[in-house]
């Protein structure tokens, strides 16, 4: 539900601002497409953790961490492989509620679970 | 008298951990190349018999996914209060996540295992993909994972 409704939004930006989304080039032919991995690796070597990517009217859907942290949506054009549009994802507890009032995890929060008592130093290479 | 010393040791480490004395443990994830989608992890600890003890790290930015992490997740219940300030991103096919954690000392050759479930969209949800005793002796020596991990490692 709230991945229609950031697809909306995000959309809706685009067209707000006098763009439409063909002529972003999301409706590529198909001989000019590039695949999803092309798009994950570009969007690797920049720093990107990539959680999936699907199709969403003619454009790559991206749902993943930037480089600053920050959990998005963005939409790619599938030629050029261009950013469209993004949606920052601040609110995964509404999905959550959709899906069993699970809390959103506190990423930056202290662990409090009793075995670890600090965050821990991670890496991902 | 020795098992009760063993016992009063390992549940103020669990329950006092800040007066426990501890030492710095990193772990080291290494996935297969499955070419698809980030992969949520979760690195945990269990007892001999399986029984969820605590949370150490969650790969995966999305809480709605967590479910897939199927052991952890029914070992944990999902509760919030289990993983805060204990997440981050999904780690790519082929990468290596580690994650280095203050652990009591008290926790290591005392019959504790680290496990990792793993899960990828369209993939397969690994309930203890791999599994490795936390002993002295085991540190430093790769364990081959069933799933999408290729190997989990820890060094004391």
């Amino acid at each position: 539900m709230k991945r229609t409704a950031l697809a909306l939004a995000a959309l809706t930006t685009a067209l707000a601002s006098g763009i439409a989304a063909a002529d972003q080039g999301c409706d590529a032919a198909a001989e000019n497409r590039q695949s999803r991995e092309a798009l994950r690796q570009q969007l690797e070597t920049r720093g990107w953790s990539v959680d999936e990517i699907e199709r969403e009217d003619g454009c790559y859907e991206v749902e993943g961490v930037d480089p600053s942290g920050r959990s998005v949506e963005a939409y790619f054009a599938p030629d050029t492989l261009r950013l469209v549009a993004r949606e920052e994802d601040e609110d995964d507890d509404e999905d959550d509620d959709d899906e069993g009032a699970l809390a959103a995890p506190a990423g930056d929060a202290q662990p409090s679970n009793g075995l670890v008592k600090a965050r821990p130093s991670v890496s991902i290479q | 008298m020795k098992k009760f010393a063993t016992l009063l040791c390992l549940g103020t480490a669990l329950a006092l951990p800040s007066l426990a004395p501890a030492r710095e443990v990193t772990f080291t994830t290494t996935l297969k190349d499955y070419r698809g989608d980030g992969a949520y992890l979760a690195l945990y600890l269990t007892d001999p018999q399986g029984r969820y003890q605590g949370t150490l790290w969650v790969a995966g930015g999305k809480s709605k996914y967590y479910r897939h992490l199927r052991d952890w997740a029914r070992g944990s219940r999902l509760q919030r209060g289990e993983y805060d300030g204990l997440t981050g991103a999904s780690v790519g096919s082929g990468r290596t996540l580690r994650v280095t954690v203050d652990l009591a000392d008290a926790l290591i050759d005392a019959g504790y295992q680290v496990r990792v479930d793993t899960a990828v969209e369209d993939g397969r949800d690994n309930r203890a993909d791999v599994v490795a005793p936390l002993t002295a002796g085991q540190a430093g020596e790769p364990v081959a994972g069933r799933g999408y991990v290729e190997t989990l490692s820890y060094d004391l």
